[in-house]
């Protein structure tokens, strides 16, 4: 009995396993981890820093996440309003004054206290996929909903910091209360 | 082949990446996921899921532990390194209804049906989350996902790298540590490699004297993935694990009423999975792993490998995304015998296990209903072909409220025990039972009903509850033969049989509740309720057992709390119902203080158990000889290094 389903099973695994190989691999779609990584790099272009502290663009992101890696890739040789963009992965806590927005992927999410206690009261953007990430303090929450990448801003969060947020943006996100 | 190069196909899709407008990154869909790595909050079935930080944040030191705050699950330690657990009622040391998986990997033993919790340890820190599924989850799963899921879920290589040492200290565990290093071959090639080390100290008996329950137990193992592209995805990831545990038997001989086992364990897991995005957006995962488990006995040998190969297949077809696949598992065991009395015909096995499924979820109303429905269709040798169908229906009724419906069937399949057992057991001088399995033992079978409704006013507070109702049939019995005099004794045979019923029904609701920035709540409550009938015929004087071993009223509430400082203050409370066998009602209380020191260093000090000396939580039945000792009041002290 057992023979006979291997015998049946077996023309039917191979065909999937061949239509598998055999499908073109140009396909049009992203990942989360590269969507997540787009809107970070697009954050740079949609905020508004109170003065220009520094010459450079500094993005900061904690490593642990693929999304870190395709930042890196994005940004790189990059300009946001002629200023050249950097990336700062794993800064330590007296470097962080000088980033522009800091990503906490929520592999990091131990130490999410901790950054956000040091950077309070700077201009820098926070974002974050950790599920409650606005209602700890952050600022903007990438959240994956029905296979979308959607930013959940938290307005009263941003504005604090002395940030401003375009109105493309804001149409393009979820509010948080 | 034409295919251009990764690194050139990989430039181009990121160029394509950085020229999306807001606009089009929030239309644009992410890649379709394989099934069983959906989203949990929107599936239609009861689900839980236990996060990397909650791990963190619980001072628990193993899995099984972990699994406490889950409702609707019974968590029970037996002794200082075996658990009961089981999900809905049917709780054992091997309770057999429960699906566990790491990474995908099945840990449930087709020798007893049970899952030898002492050998399912990981570095917890490399523990993505444990995703639980309550209910029947046979249709995507496969036969004994009777009432319920968990599986396990490590993080990619990608997402621990870096140096992790971590050690600590307890009266219960006087020493565990773990050690990690994830590093990258080239940016496209992670890996990480691990070892990890635990030692339990023994517990208790009611009346004070030391249990001989001790376990050391050392584990080693890696994981790699290589990410051509972000659409696929090739890990390959192994672990062995070698060491000792000791329990107290109760004798299968009145004349030797108790001694003590030591358990030599060993065994290892290779697994690889390729997954990949197909043009049209679909997906496809094909995955095989290797088992070994060797346990070396007081009373017998077990040694089992297992292979298996499994492919799944998604895709969408208008408002239709449907699932299917199909697997093959082949398991091989030996059973060496090592007393008179304790014998498996044939003692080697081969077991070949097929099985088809088709899953597909039909999304309605512009997506706020989905029908989702299946089945799978399974043939094992020793009861031929088993079909698993299920059908759920979501109802998104606004963004704040939804409900959800399931009907499915589920089977438990016999274990090796049930089809090959031959035990002899001395009730008294003279007096022999002879407990047999047969051939003639079918697969237990689950109807569930269930019904389920979420609240989620705001992104602070959520609430989810479910309802079910399960029928189960043909639930496992040992009935009593006619006896047989001769040799200056009498023999009583028993036959293991399907001569029961039963009916169990429940509500189980959980709460999270992000009080301010500070603080967070976590509550659970589950209310749990069986009845066992044995048929007429049925002589099994015990077949009603099983009511006795679950709880009816089950509560937790865990509060999590940051302090200035960068201190963390966690507390966790627990409450289980007496058991109607014997075991008293009992409270824990947890307490836990963190200290972010800084990015790389995290200390943590605690107690478990605050406020009792020590208490029983599990009276093994009688077809399991284990002897249950008291889970102790224990302090502990743990640091963490990462670079």
């Amino acid at each position: 009995m057992t023979a006979l389903i291997g015998r049946r099973l077996a023309p039917w695994l191979l065909s999937v396993i061949v239509s598998a190989f055999s499908a073109p691999g140009s396909a049009q779609q992203f990942n989360e981890t590269e969507l997540k990584a787009a809107y970070l790099y697009n954050f740079a272009y949609f905020i508004t820093w109170p003065e220009p502290t520094s010459r450079d663009f500094l993005f900061c992101s904690y490593a642990n996440s693929p999304v870190t890696g395709v930042l890196a890739r994005l940004i790189d040789g990059e300009k946001v309003h002629d200023r050249p963009i950097r990336l700062l992965v794993d800064p330590v806590p007296e470097q962080l004054h000088e980033c522009h927005i800091v990503f906490v992927p929520g592999q990091q999410e131990r130490v999410l206290t901790t950054i956000l206690e040091y950077i309070r009261a700077f201009p820098i953007l926070t974002v974050s996929d950790i599920p409650d990430f606005e209602h700890r303090g952050g600022m903007v929450r990438l959240t994956t909903e029905d296979r979308r990448i959607q930013p959940v801003i938290h307005l009263q969060n941003v504005t604090r910091a002395k940030l401003a947020v375009s109105s493309k943006l804001l149409r393009s996100s979820r509010i948080a209360e | 082949m034409a295919a251009p190069l990764p690194g050139q196909a990989d430039a181009e899709s990121l160029e394509r990446l950085k020229a999306l407008s807001l606009q089009e990154l929030t239309a644009t869909t992410v890649s379709l996921a394989v099934k069983n790595q959906q989203n949990l909050q929107e599936a239609a079935a009861a689900a839980y899921v236990i996060s990397n930080e909650e791990i963190r944040r619980s001072g628990m030191q193993s899995i099984p532990e972990l699994l406490r705050k889950v409702p609707g699950l019974e968590v029970a330690r037996v002794d200082a390194n075996q658990w009961a657990i089981s999900s809905r009622g049917f709780n054992g040391a091997f309770a057999n209804k429960l699906l566990v998986m790491v990474d995908g990997r099945t840990v449930y033993d087709p020798f007893n049906s049970g899952v030898y919790w002492n050998e399912q340890d990981y570095p917890l820190e490399d523990v993505d989350r444990i995703e639980v599924i309550r209910g029947p989850g046979a249709t995507m799963w496969g036969s004994n996902a009777v009432n319920g899921v968990i599986n396990i879920v490590t993080r990619t290589a990608q997402e621990s790298r870096g140096a992790l040492a971590s050690a600590g200290s307890s009266q219960e565990e006087p020493g565990f540590g773990t050690l990690r290093y994830g590093g990258q071959i080239n940016p496209n090639l992670h890996y990480r490699v691990y070892g990890k080390y635990n030692h339990r100290d023994d517990f208790h008996f009611s009346d004070g004297s030391k249990a001989a329950d001790n376990l050391d137990l050392g584990r080693a193992g890696f994981r790699s993935d290589w990410t051509p592209d972000a659409r696929e995805t090739l890990t390959l990831q192994g672990d062995y694990f070698n060491g000792t545990m000791q329990q107290t038997l109760t004798g299968a001989d009145a004349a030797m009423p108790l001694m003590s086992d030591r358990t030599q364990k060993q065994g290892g897991n290779l697994l690889l999975r390729w997954q990949r995005t197909l043009a049209d957006g679909s997906r496809l995962q094909i995955r095989s792993y290797f088992d070994h488990a060797s346990r070396q006995q007081i009373r017998l040998d077990h040694r089992r490998n297992t292979f298996d190969f499994d492919v799944q297949h998604s895709f969408r077809w208008g408002n239709h995304y449907p699932t299917w696949g199909g697997g093959y598992r082949f398991n091989s065991d030996q059973l060496t015998q090592k007393l008179a009395l304790l014998s498996f015909e044939p003692d080697r096995r081969d077991l070949h296990l097929f099985n088809m499924f088709a899953q597909d979820e039909w999304r309605l109303f512009g997506d706020d209903v989905r029908l989702i429905y299946g089945g799978k269709l399974e043939h094992n040798d020793f009861t031929g072909f088993e079909l698993q169908p299920t059908a759920r229906l979501l109802w998104n009724l606004d963004p704040q409220h939804s409900l959800w419906a399931a009907v499915s069937r589920a089977v438990r399949v016999p274990s090796r025990v049930e089809h090959d057992l031959n035990l002899l057991y001395n009730f008294t001088p003279g007096v022999t039972a002879n407990i047999r399995g047969g051939d003639s033992f079918k697969s237990e079978t689950a109807l569930s009903y269930e019904l389920g409704y979420r609240f989620f006013p705001n992104r602070a507070f959520n609430l989810d509850t479910a309802l079910f109702y399960s029928d189960y049939a043909r639930l496992s019995t040992t009935e009593p033969q006619p006896a047989i005099a001769g040799g200056g004794g009498l023999l009583v045979p028993f036959q293991i049989a399907n001569m029961a019923q039963g009916e169990t029904y429940g509500w189980e609701t959980s709460l999270n509740w992000r009080a301010s920035e500070f603080w967070r709540l976590q509550g659970s409550y589950s209310l749990f309720g069986m009845a066992i009938h044995k048929d007429p015929q049925s002589l099994d004087s015990a077949a009603e057992i099983a009511e006795g071993n679950s709880p009816r009223h089950r509560f937790n509430l865990s509060s999590y709390l940051n302090l200035p400082y960068r201190l963390e203050f966690d507390s966790h409370w627990y409450y289980t119902d007496r058991l109607a066998n014997g075991v008293p009602a009992y409270h824990r209380l947890d307490l836990r203080l963190g200290w972010q020191a800084n990015l790389h260093l995290e200390l943590a000090a605690g107690v478990q158990n605050l406020l009792d000396n020590r208490h029983l939580e599990f009276i093994p039945p009688q077809d399991n000889p284990v002897l249950s000792s008291e889970f102790e009041r224990n302090y502990y002290l743990k640091a963490t290094l990462r670079f």
